[in-house]
């Protein structure tokens, strides 16, 4: 439960800073916002669960692997938004890299606050 | 599509909420710790927890206030076990120090006062002058504890060094990573659909 608790707690920081700031940045649609929000549902679960599978059983390989993931994640939502035209013909790694680290900053900042 | 995006919705929504229930409650790593470190706060208390992390509940009804020398048996990320007032529980170790706070920090007693069946806490920053007035023809069963005999050490408990529940943490573990490699499968297909009906 404490371990559900966290990746629901992520995806919902996720959901609550990117799908706004995709919206602004021209995904206006509902097909458009689903896409955000499904590639989020792809990438977050996971890079969360390998995030903490690291911090549990490999504590000074977390910060690496975590900037291997981030790296990862923003190329596949990148690919993903160029792939099915989400933002047009804006810059779509551009936008990845904008929306992740508005919601890992978003992530930290929380973290600082409550723990 | 309409049935494709209700399937596929469904679909998540019951991982999202059968894993849950499958999973451990009480999960948490925890590390072996020996180290003291004093309550400082800035809004003069600390709050005493079930478990490492704002999301369990609070042990006592009152916090640990500033000046409070606790003892931290095992760790849990930014989180300490300790026992306070015959009780085992879990402290922010942000929100403490490694050295004594501040005199009039120091000065803050505690004084704890039982009275049919209820307990009255409150905080003073005079040792001296404020005495709690109760409101009863009974004596306080247990009077002023300054900040230096407030922490009575009984004895350290036993502590895993391995992750708690390390076996069903495995399984957990486990049937997380399943569910959420079948939410990524649900969800690519989604996205595949949804974008598919965007070019027709």
């Amino acid at each position: 439960m404490f371990y559900v608790k966290i990746l629901l707690n992520n995806l919902f920081i996720v959901f609550a800073t990117e799908l706004p700031i995709a919206y602004f940045l021209g995904a206006r649609s509902i097909k458009k916002i689903s896409s955000v929000a499904l590639i989020n549902i792809i990438t977050n679960p996971a890079i969360v669960y390998i995030s903490l599978l690291t911090l549990l059983f490999a504590r000074e390989w977390h910060t690496p692997v975590l900037i291997i993931l981030e790296v990862a994640v923003l190329f596949v939502e990148g690919f993903s938004f160029s792939k099915f035209k989400t933002f047009e013909n804006k810059k779509p790694y551009l936008i990845s890299l904008c929306l992740n680290f508005t919601s890992f900053l978003t992530g930290e900042i929380i973290e600082k606050i409550f723990y | 599509m309409k049935k494709f995006l209700t399937i596929g919705t469904v679909i998540m929504l019951l991982f999202l909420t059968i894993v849950p229930a499958f999973a451990d409650s009480a999960a948490y790593p925890v590390e072996k710790a020996d180290f003291y470190v004093y309550v400082a706060t800035p809004d003069g208390g600390l709050n005493f927890r079930d478990g490492p992390g704002v999301e369990y509940n609070t042990i006592i009804d009152y916090r640990i206030p500033d000046g409070v020398q606790l003892h931290i048996t095992a760790t849990s990320d930014n989180w300490g076990l300790t026992e306070y007032d015959g009780k085992w529980g879990w402290v922010a170790l942000k929100q403490t120090s490694d050295t004594p706070p501040a005199v009039s920090h120091v000065q803050q007693v505690v004084t704890e006062v039982h009275t049919q069946g209820v307990t009255i806490v409150k905080q003073v920053t005079e040792v001296v002058s404020e005495i709690v007035t109760v409101p009863t023809t009974e004596a306080p069963s247990r009077v002023v504890e300054s900040y230096d005999n407030a922490f009575i050490e009984k004895g350290v408990p036993e502590i895993n060094t391995e992750p708690a529940n390390a076996g069903s943490s495995t399984g957990m573990f486990l049937l997380i990573g399943i569910a959420i490699f079948l939410i990524i499968v649900v969800a690519a297909l989604l996205i595949v659909i949804i974008n598919k009906s965007k070019k027709n």
